[in-house]
């Protein structure tokens, strides 16, 4: 028997992997045979994270994404320990509301910082040849915000857009270099940010609001999971520069 | 924070037309601007963030007048 989503052998670094999709993610990636290199801001969580996974190999690392400026010296540090990488997943990620009139420059800024910025600085650095192995693959965490807009996500849908389009841009650039580039465009999925919408909006706004349209029910983050080992795996080698739709209908 | 500058602020998140006198502590919320969802959820935004005052739905339902967000303004 094969299985097509193999990752034994591979070594992906998952970021935001304390909680949520990235959580869920790399437990799942480890049941797939990868070695995980996982990065997130909560120490605690993330050991948590670090106990639940399968197989040998996985480091942890603490470090707050939105230092961009350190972001190279210490991914290469971490490289330089334990050898090139074969993928990378971007799942940190923030989804705060706040209505247009509060909007501030910060706020905007702040949200890009982490949800796009970031994102950037990663595949900078890891898509140069001393950082990654001959065949790599990067996914990032997108969501259906990218297309559809919503009252008090301007910062939020601004940075989804953002990086399903920098994914277009990167893996016209990086296919020279045998690396693959994409996203996964996620309904809602059952996350802490759907325990905060709920707390915030009601659960009858989001059956209103999106179980109508997501006719196949909210999701679970192992959805969003089984999409990013497809795009990691040998599976999808031909696949690349798009925005992989896992929203239970939402868009359709 | 001083009571003018309260006030103030909440004239601005619901963008309240008051005219020269402004707004009082015995001013209806609905009667003079949009006290609707979005401008409930710019209120607890500010609250957290400028008082460090976590309001909860029921509480942002109970207030009627420029009175009861003032009385979480401490």
């Amino acid at each position: 028997m094969i299985n097509p989503m193999d990752l034994t052998g591979k070594r992906i670094l998952v970021t935001g992997a304390s909680s949520g999709i990235g959580k869920e993610t790399a437990i799942h990636l480890s049941k797939l045979g990868a070695s995980l290199v996982l990065v997130a801001r909560n120490e605690e969580k993330l050991l948590d994270t670090i106990f639940s996974l399968e197989g040998t190999g996985h480091s942890l690392h603490h470090f707050n994404l939105k230092d961009i400026d350190n972001i190279e010296e210490f991914l290469e540090e971490i490289i330089n320990k334990i050898g090139k990488l074969n993928g990378l997943v971007h799942c940190a990620g923030i989804n705060e509301l706040r209505p247009l009139g509060i909007t501030d420059y910060n706020f905007l800024h702040n949200t890009m910082l982490i949800n796009f910025y970031s994102f950037v600085e990663l595949v900078r650095v890891i898509s140069k040849k001393k950082n990654c192995a001959k065949s790599t693959s990067v996914v990032v965490m997108s969501s259906v915000a990218s297309i559809k807009g919503d009252k008090s996500k301007t910062a939020y849908c601004a940075s989804k857009g953002a990086l399903d389009s920098a994914v277009r841009a990167m893996a016209k650039e990086l296919a020279v270099k045998n690396i693959r580039v994409n996203s996964v465009v996620a309904g809602f999925l059952k996350t802490n940010m759907y325990d905060s919408y709920i707390k915030e909006l009601g659960e009858e706004a989001f059956n209103e609001n999106v179980l109508r349209y997501q006719y196949l029910g909210l999701g679970e983050p192992i959805d969003a999971s089984n999409a990013i080992a497809f795009l990691l795996s040998n599976a999808s080698k031909f696949i690349t520069g798009t925005n992989l739709i896992v929203d239970g209908g939402y868009l359709s | 924070m001083e009571l003018n500058k309260k006030l103030a602020l909440i004239e601005n998140i619901l963008e309240a037309e008051v005219g020269k006198e402004g707004l009082n502590r015995d001013t209806i919320l609905g009667e003079i601007g949009d006290w609707d969802s979005l401008t409930q959820l710019s209120l607890v935004i500010i609250m957290k963030e400028k008082f460090n005052k976590e309001l909860t739905g029921s509480q942002i339902r109970s207030m009627v007048t420029v009175q009861d967000i003032l009385d979480y303004m401490e």
